[in-house]
This record gives structure tokens, C-alpha cells and sequence, in this order.
């Protein structure tokens, strides 16, 4: 079932690998008892006009994310919650920062 | 409905831009007519279609939308010469979306995520990841005028103004989106002609920022040079040196403008590893000008009361450049939230000293383009004797050296700026005003050393070695009113050097146009219509750093008073804003706050 790749020797991570077998989270071949292979959606099959309008929305979201549009305030780079000191090497939250040559 | 615009992939070369496509190719065999054409089918379908009228509408809103984004898209691709402004079509039909998206109903099972098991990838299946209609809407919105303002960049003549203007795009916020940091990278140096912005080859673009720099009216670089023939000639053998100078610098520099659109975390960590590599060019090209000397008999001269020298004109410009990286890593931390606030003290320090060198640096190449213009003073002088008239030798000159001028006054701003906030600061972390959080793994020379990870290994300037700079940072040895006097006396200094910034303008050639013919003057309609223009932001950047020195100097005013009526500073405690926060005046100053003053 499990598509994942198994790496290394070390008992430990074949492990951590075979662990992550038949979870749909890790697996990405795992499918769920009754899951066919393949979707089963007609794409000739009739649309409500309102349906089309509803496809063709979800479509522009899916957009924004595929095709990298979304622009990055600073507050996603820099977790500043209230109370968490953002600054420095010891608590920082972000691992962007430790890139930092 | 969906068209997948392929054109998207446009130069997404650098690890930044790379979307995870595991090798799927997105219709490339489909050109962007025939996906036209279908769109235009589906109008004209939709025109004749027994559906009510409002649906129909909504329909037909979101194919006219598909077809001018699609055009848009397709536009981008094309060469630069052809382009033709970009209009922003495109805004009005997204409205359109938004005030019909509550007439659509969501069919969830025409989407999936399975295509995943196929792709050649060994990472876990991702989610799907739901962006709310409203917050697509905006995003393409913002997508349509940052390609508008890319226009802006494209009308830009000189690599000064250049640099300016690149930089102010990218520092907005929210940064532009991938897509339009791509296309502005693609512009800066097309990859199938070598040209930057359509307009010069790469070379060209050099020689023009040397000239504006460092050798304005030189024989090296005349582009005559390259016609002879004799190698004994002094002019083959200069073109020679100008072909070696572009082999090893060109594509470092157009690098300098290709990284600003990376995004910004990423950028300050290609400035680290860019400034080793400027330093080693920097030796590389001090070989260079001592060729040149042989062919240009260029006279040694004392610089400021030194040993004779010589001008050193290329690898001069070189370390211009390097100190600008330098002032970029360090502005860029403090965007960046890297620096803790008893650092901000020390960081400030190290960022009057940089500035310091550049000044003085600026200084000697203004040393030597002044002795230059005399000799051509003396040589005009001679061939007027013999019935020549030649007065417009000293024009170049004067225009490089106004340009020197300019990088002189920001670069004293800057200076000046962060001389008070060192002062403050450290006075604050002196008086304990700030809580340090615990750290039992670090210390400060260890800290000394990180932040200072991508100076210590430079030849020039000079590495500061822990004592030195835990001495001058902290200014030991000095009361606590001279500190007070010093924060006073430098605020007050950056406040009227950054107003000269702002007087001057954001690009050297409003000083050089008449007042009537300034871009900003001629606006075109749409133009005036456009919300933002790089020269708005800049002047609202160098507004906000004025803000900064008024809130600095308002902090040392509550500290002057504490002083005088307590007779000491004992109890004071401050808070530091952070950067990108409603508080913060702007991210590159981080100004204080005198939060209570308990006794």
C-alpha cells in the first residue's frame, strides 16, 4: 500500500518509515476502506449555472495558492504573538531566520 | 472554464520562485489563442443561453476576467520592446466577481487532491489548502497593480535611480507577489538578448554606473576603444581592461538588482554571501587598476594629508558597492527582527561605523574626480590656446560628482541617525530599561561573533575585534549625561540631513529636468488614478524616518526632563517597537519608548 521510500539502514528510521505507512496524513498512497484509486467525476456531466459560478470562484482560490500570488506580510514571516519575544537566536519561532547566514 | 496559464513559469529559475510542479507539465501544448478562443466560444454561448440574466452576467464576468488576466499573462512574455503600458483592465471585472460570488455554489468533488499519488515526489500528500474568495479577490487585485507599477521600473534611465527604485518596490508591504518579483527579474536582465530593462546590454548598463560613479569622461570607457585594432595601442589595451572588468563584475552587479526581488529573508542571506564575494572582487580588481595605470600615467596624490596614492577607480567603485551590501545586511535585520533589543546598541554602532568608512570612501573618490576635472581644466586651457573652445568638459564631472553628492547626504542621514539611536540605546541597556531574557548558552562575545558572522572575514574595512567594540558601543568611560548630549545633539543633526534627503528627491534627474517636465507632473489620467508610485513611497519611507527622529529626539526630550528634576536616570524602563508594528516609525529605526519612569 505504502508508496513511501525507505532510505536508510538504521533500524530506527525504517521504523519511524514503517510507522508512517497506512497513515493518510504521511501515505500518500493509503486509501481509506472503500476509497476507490481514481475520482470518479464526470467532467462532461451537466452544471447548474450556479454551479459553474461556484467552480469557476474555487478555481481563482485555488489560483492564489498555485500560483504564488499570495504576498507575505511580515507578520508571517515573524510570529509575534503577544509574550513571545521574537528576537534573537534563542526563542525566535520562525526557522527563516535561522538561514541567516 | 479553467485555464491554466502555463506562461506563469515564467523564470522562475531562482530556489525562491520554484513552485513544486515534480516534473508535471501544465498544458504546454496549448496555446494561449486556443484557450482564447474557447473563452470567446463560452461567451458567445453564454450571450444565447436561456439562463436568467443575472447568472448570465456573473458568467460572463468571470470569462472577461479570464480572457484579459490570460492576455495580461501573455503580454508579460513578450519581448520588452513591444510592450505597450499595462492597463489594469483587469480590477473592474474582479469586482464584478466579488459583488456576484454569493450567486455560486461550491462543487467540492470537482477538486481533488489525488493527483499526488502520481507525482514523482516522496514528501507526505499535502492538504488542500482553502483560500477565502474575498482574500483570492484581493491578492489578484494587488497582482494587478504591482504589474501596473512594474511599468514605473521599466521607465527608469540611470542604474542610480535604479537601485532606488527596485529597492522601494520590493520593501513594499506585503511584498509583491512572486509573480511580479519574477517578471521584474526577468526584465533586469532578459535571458535570451542579455538586455537589462529592454533597453542596454549588460555591459552598457556597467559602464554607465562607473561613469556615475567613479569615471565620468574617461578614456576607458569609451566605447571607441573597442574599434582598434593594434595591440601596442594604449586604447586596445584599455578596451582589454574594460572587457576583463565586465567578465568578472557584470553579472555580480546585475545580481545586486536580480536579488532585491527575492523575498526578503532570502535576500539579506544572498547580501551575507554576496559581501565575501565582493571583497575578494574588490582585490581582484586592484590588479586591474594598476594595468590601467600603465596606460592612462595616472600621477599619484595625497589624500588627506596621506601617503601619494592613486584613485584606484574600478576597484573604488567595487567598494562602494561592498559597503552598500554592508548597510543592507544590517537595515535588513532590523526589518528582519534578527536583533534583540540590547543589541540594537551595538548593531547601531557597527551601522554609524560602516556608514563612516563609506563616507570617507565617498570622500576620496570625490578627492580624485575633483583633481581629474582640474587636469581637464589645464588641458582645455591649453587647446583653447591653440583655437579650440572646449567648456563642456567639466559637465560629466559635475554630474558625478552631484550623484556623489547625493549618496554623501543619505549615507550622513543615515549616519547621523544611527549615531543617536547607538546613544540611546545605549544609555537604555546601561540604565537596565530593557528585560534581557535569560541565556544560558550565550554570551556576548559569542553574540559578537554571530551577528557579526559576515564582516569579521573582510579584508576591508577592517574587522573589529569584541573589545574594541564592546568599548565603543557601550561608550565606557563616559557619564551618562554625555551619552544624553550626544543622543541630543546627533538627533537633531539626522532630522535636518534627512530632510535635505527628502528636499533632494528620489531620483538624481528631478534635479537635472525642469520643474514642468517631471514625470509626476505629466501624469496621465490613469497614472493619477494609480494609488501608489515608486516616487510617493519613497518620499512616505524617508517621511516615516523623519517621524523616527522626531519620536527619537521626543525620548531623549522625557529623558533630559527625568534628569533634571530627579538629578538621575535610575528606574527608567522602555519598551522597542517592532518593526512592521502600528508604533514603529519605520523598520529600519527602532526608536524607543520611555514606557514609566518609576522611582
Amino acid at each position: 500500500v505504502g508508496a513511501l521510500e525507505v532510505r536508510s539502514s538504521s533500524s530506527e528510521t525504517i521504523a519511524a518509515d514503517v510507522a508512517q505507512i497506512m497513515d493518510s496524513k504521511m501515505d500518500s498512497g493509503y486509501l481509506e476502506t472503500g476509497e476507490a484509486l481514481d475520482d470518479e467525476y464526470d467532467v462532461l456531466r451537466t452544471l447548474l449555472p450556479e454551479e459553474m459560478i461556484g467552480i469557476m470562484d474555487q478555481v481563482l482560490c485555488h489560483e492564489v495558492k498555485s500560483l504564488g500570488l499570495r504576498r507575505y506580510s511580515r507578520a508571517e514571516y515573524v510570529d509575534c504573538k503577544p509574550g513571545c519575544v521574537a528576537y534573537g537566536s534563542s526563542t525566535f519561532t520562525n526557522p527563516l531566520h535561522l538561514l541567516v547566514h | 472554464v479553467s485555464s491554466l496559464n502555463s506562461n506563469i513559469e515564467l523564470n522562475e529559475q531562482e530556489e525562491d520562485f520554484t513552485s513544486q510542479l515534480y516534473h508535471r507539465e501544465l498544458l504546454p501544448r496549448v496555446t494561449a489563442a486556443e484557450v482564447q478562443s474557447l473563452l470567446d466560444e463560452g461567451l458567445s454561448y453564454i450571450a444565447t443561453a436561456s439562463i436568467s440574466p443575472v447568472l448570465k452576467g456573473a458568467i460572463k464576468t468571470r470569462l472577461l476576467f479570464r480572457r484579459s488576466f490570460l492576455k495580461a499573462l501573455e503580454h508579460d512574455t513578450g519581448p520588452l520592446s513591444a510592450r505597450t503600458k499595462s492597463s489594469l483592465l483587469c480590477t473592474p471585472l474582479l469586482e464584478g466577481i466579488k459583488d456576484t460570488a454569493h450567486l455560486g455554489t461550491a462543487v467540492n468533488d470537482c477538486f481533488s487532491t489525488k493527483v499526488q499519488r502520481s507525482l514523482a515526489s516522496s514528501v507526505p500528500p499535502r492538504p488542500m489548502v482553502t483560500v477565502k474568495l474575498s482574500d483570492a479577490l484581493s491578492h489578484f487585485t494587488n497582482l494587478c497593480h504591482d504589474a501596473a507599477d512594474v511599468d514605473q521600473i521599466l521607465e527608469i534611465e540611470t542604474t542610480e535611480d535604479l537601485y532606488t527604485a527596485v529597492w522601494v518596490f520590493m520593501s513594499r508591504m506585503p511584498q509583491p507577489s512572486v509573480y511580479i518579483r519574477a517578471l521584474v527579474q526577468s526584465f533586469l536582465s532578459d535571458q535570451e538578448t542579455g538586455q537589462v530593462l529592454g533597453k542596454m546590454s549588460s555591459k552598457e548598463f556597467l559602464v554607465s554606473s562607473l561613469a556615475a560613479v567613479v569615471l565620468p569622461s574617461s578614456l576607458l570607457l569609451n566605447s571607441a576603444n573597442e574599434m582598434v585594432e593594434a595591440p601596442t595601442d594604449p586604447r586596445f589595451q584599455m578596451a582589454r581592461i574594460l572587457t576583463e572588468f565586465d567578465g568578472k563584475v557584470c553579472q555580480r552587479y546585475l545580481n545586486i538588482f536580480r536579488n532585491a526581488c527575492l523575498n526578503r529573508c532570502r535576500t539579506r542571506r544572498t547580501i551575507c554571501h554576496m559581501v565575501l564575494d565582493w571583497d575578494s572582487l574588490q582585490a581582484d580588481t586592484e590588479d586591474l587598476d594598476g594595468a590601467l595605470r600603465t596606460f592612462t600615467e595616472e600621477q599619484p596624490a595625497s589624500f588627506a594629508s596621506g601617503q601619494p596614492t592613486f584613485s584606484y577607480p574600478l576597484s573604488s567603485w567595487v567598494y562602494h558597492h561592498k559597503l552598500n551590501h554592508l548597510r543592507a545586511i544590517i537595515q535588513l535585520g532590523f526589518e528582519l527582527t534578527i536583533y534583540a533589543p540590547d543589541e540594537f546598541a551595538g548593531v547601531y554602532w557597527y551601522l554609524s561605523y560602516a556608514c563612516g568608512t563609506h563616507l570617507s570612501h565617498i570622500d576620496r573618490i570625490s578627492f580624485f574626480l575633483q583633481r581629474d576635472m582640474q587636469t581637464q581644466d589645464a588641458l582645455s586651457q591649453e587647446s583653447r590656446l591653440v583655437g579650440e573652445l572646449n567648456s563642456n568638459h567639466r559637465v560629466p564631472f559635475q554630474k558625478t560628482l552631484k550623484n556623489l553628492f547625493r549618496i554623501y547626504t543619505h549615507l550622513k542621514a543615515t549616519e547621523a541617525l544611527s549615531r543617536a539611536l547607538h546613544a540611546l540605546h545605549a544609555l537604555l541597556l546601561r540604565l537596565q530599561a530593557f528585560k534581557i531574557p535569560p541565556r544560558p548558552y550565550s554570551s556576548n562575545s559569542l553574540r559578537y561573533e554571530l551577528r557579526m558572522r559576515p564582516f569579521l572575514s573582510l579584508n576591508v574595512p577592517e574587522p573589529v575585534d569584541f573589545e574594541t567594540f564592546q568599548d565603543e558601543s557601550s561608550f565606557a568611560g563616559v557619564e551618562d549625561e554625555q551619552v544624553l548630549e550626544e543622543a541630543a545633539s546627533r538627533v537633531a543633526e539626522a532630522r535636518s540631513f534627512w530632510d535635505e534627503v527628502l528636499e533632494a528627491g528620489w531620483s538624481a534627474q528631478l534635479g537635472d529636468t525642469a520643474e514642468e517636465e517631471r514625470p509626476s507632473k505629466r501624469a496621465t489620467p490613469e497614472a493619477q488614478k494609480r494609488a501608489t508610485t515608486i516616487e510617493g513611497e519613497w518620499s512616505k519611507g524617508v517621511k516615516n524616518v523623519i517621524r523616527a527622529c522626531i519620536a527619537a529626539s521626543i525620548c531623549v526630550a522625557t529623558l533630559k526632563k527625568r534628569l533634571n528634576t530627579s538629578g538621575d536616570l535610575k528606574g527608567v524602563q522602555a519598551t522597542v517597537p517592532i518593526p512592521g508594528g502600528k508604533d514603529c516609525w519605520h523598520d529600519w529605526w527602532i526608536v524607543p519608548r520611555i514606557s514609566e519612569v518609576s522611582s
